[in-house]
């Protein structure tokens, strides 16, 4: 939290939209620009994977495993031989899956769910509040840690519980954004004029909604990222042959004597990944919520 | 102050009534079962007999409120994997364990955090309090602890050769998990301390005290500090079961034998009592955290009041 520190000054009078005001103040913000930067390279690393990488992520060279790095293998091999380089950059693929992906599916149940809550009220609402209430009382972690014991690990059901476990926030969220807007001048000026509910949820109120939800979202990968790689470090989640980050760490681990780089890199790009985008993260935040700061 | 109590533990018994039945009928959902085994199937009549003498054999409804039951008396059960010790001999040799380090990580990142937030606000826009929010409070909220505790081990037990890589049973074990652990609540901490201190700084009534000739002393340990301390309760309160119930990541990086690591293995087992039981005092410890962190609330701001509690 960069909280309180000078007082932004005010967006250029030229500037009509609100998202070019926050824009503005995202550019200003330089460590969030950067962190941008290398957030928008590992998408892109993320996707073009099979492009970049020298090698695939499952070939394996078994005349050198565990090779120091060399013209062949720019940042050596691990154990089973499989070029180092090449499995850091399809791990960003896996990575980058769970950690955009199982956001969405939280918010694809929690937003209708908090939208209707917050704003219908009355029943709806007390059974969304009841829901809120019993799915906190178990951590997500817990609750994904059940799910894949009882339904299996891999990429994709790793993907699938870490969504599904993820709503509760954005429940929360879209219900106070809900709960605050229904209110608003405009949204009565609506009502008065005759527009349609589903027109008011949808066209009116959602885009005054959807900042800190944007924002949410954002500070939901990093926090994704550390939770899909702890259980693939665990052994839980992305399996073999697969690549993944939490997944190498797990395999190094046994070579740190021999091979300090097969746990380090790893380790790097965990921590490479959840900086930048929770840097990013704090940047939208700043610039799309001023008073939020 | 006695009724809302009252009313909210009645509450908290009725969410905790649908989260265990929730909890039960999604284990029982799933086909397969704690017993069976692809390598070497028993045979029906041994399987029937186990599933006989767990109850395994009655209706999903009959067997959550024989737990139930047991649950009034204080007994948790069998786990299945080791059935020489009951569900509460095992939580009682394994909670010690989440509770010292997550006790030790609790005041070391509070207090730390603490003091780090109020450094940085009191030296607000010097390089101290730049190291401290951007460098330290960064850092540990956005790296992973598992990835914290490796790379301590990497440094101070395998390279240096100080401290164990893991394990329990000696004094010194405590110290790398309780580092990597207590790095992300303190940084949470000094993040918000800091934020919450700063806007007390120039609030209009501690420019008034300065006007007034107050010393400096008194106008940070009376003035800012004490009002700057308030929302911390509500930030940090639910942090407080996550941390005393460990965490698997944690439990795994350093092989601490504790709650954490147990739910793991349970869940992977199927080991339905355990599961059970482990599910139980994480979602009571949150329950209870929640009350308390409103009441403690009230009790330290005036200004607010309880839900359903006006004058």
């Amino acid at each position: 939290m960069t909280a309180v520190s000078l007082p932004l000054l005010d967006a250029p009078a030229v500037s009509s939209s609100f998202w070019h005001a926050a824009w503005y103040r995202f550019k200003r913000n330089k460590v969030a620009l950067v962190s941008g930067v290398v957030a928008l390279i590992i998408l892109i690393v993320a996707a073009f994977a099979p492009l970049i990488a020298p090698y695939g992520y499952a070939a394996q060279d078994l005349t050198h495993t565990l090779a120091s790095p060399s013209v062949h293998h720019l940042l050596g091999t691990d154990q089973l031989g499989r070029d180092l380089l090449s499995r850091a950059i399809f791990g960003a693929r896996t990575s980058m899956i769970v950690a955009f992906g199982a956001p969405v599916i939280g918010a694809l149940i929690g937003v209708p769910i908090g939208m209707v809550s917050g704003w219908f009220g009355g029943l709806a609402d007390f059974m969304a509040l009841r829901a809120f209430e019993v799915f906190t009382m178990v951590p997500q972690i817990l609750m994904a840690l059940l799910l894949i014991s009882l339904f299996g690990g891999g990429l994709i059901n790793l993907l699938l519980f870490l969504g599904v476990t993820s709503w509760v926030g954005f429940g929360r969220l879209a219900r106070a954004q809900y709960l605050a807007l229904r209110d608003r001048d405009f949204v009565k000026a609506g009502k008065a004029m005759g527009v349609p509910t589903g027109r008011l949820i949808f066209v009116h109120v959602l885009p005054n909604a959807v900042g800190p939800m944007i924002v949410y979202f954002v500070q939901q990968i990093p926090a994704t990222i550390f939770t899909a790689a702890g259980f693939s470090f665990l052994g839980l989640g992305v399996q073999d042959p697969l690549a993944d980050w939490g997944k190498m760490i797990n395999d190094g681990e046994s070579y740190l004597q021999v091979s300090l780089l097969v746990a380090l890199l790893p380790v790097f790009c965990i921590a490479l990944a959840t900086l930048s985008f929770s840097f990013v993260g704090d940047g939208l935040r700043d610039a799309l919520d001023p008073t939020s700061r | 102050m006695i009724v809302y109590l009252v009313r909210r533990l009645l509450i908290l018994l009725l969410v905790m009534l649908i989260v265990t039945m929730l909890i039960f009928g999604l284990m029982h959902a799933v086909p397969g079962g704690p017993f069976d085994q692809t390598q070497q199937p028993l045979p029906p009549a041994a399987m029937a007999n186990i599933m006989r003498k767990y109850g395994l054999n009655l209706p999903l409804w009959h067997q959550y409120l024989k737990w139930l039951w047991s649950l009034l008396h204080g007994d948790l059960g069998v786990p299945f994997e080791e059935p020489t010790m009951t569900v509460n001999q095992l939580i009682r040799t394994a909670w010690p364990i989440t509770l010292i380090v997550g006790g030790l990580t609790i005041a070391v990142s509070y207090v730390g955090g603490l003091i780090m937030g109020c450094v940085a606000a009191l030296r607000h826009n010097t390089w101290l309090d730049w190291l401290l929010t951007s460098a330290v409070s960064t850092a540990g909220v956005a790296l992973p602890n598992y990835v914290v505790g490796f790379l301590l081990i990497e440094i101070f037990a395998v390279r240096l050769g100080w401290l164990p890589t893991g394990g329990w049973g000696h004094p010194q074990d405590v110290i790398l998990p309780v580092i990597a652990f207590a790095l992300y609540p303190m940084a949470l901490m000094a993040r918000y301390t800091r934020a919450s201190t700063l806007e007390v700084t120039y609030a209009d009534y501690v420019r008034m005290g300065r006007a007034r000739g107050l010393s400096e002393r008194r106008i940070t340990y009376r003035y800012i500090l004490r009002t700057s301390l308030i929302p911390l309760i509500t930030v940090m309160g639910p942090n407080i079961p996550n941390i005393l119930t460990g965490s698997i990541f944690i439990e795994a990086t350093f092989a601490l034998p504790g709650l954490g690591s147990y739910f793991t293995t349970a869940s992977l087992h199927r080991d339905y009592p355990l599961i059970m039981a482990l599910v139980l005092i994480v979602a009571v410890l949150w329950g209870v955290c929640y009350i308390l962190s409103d009441v403690a609330y009230t009790l330290v701001d005036p200004r607010v009041r309880l839900e359903g509690l006006s004058q």
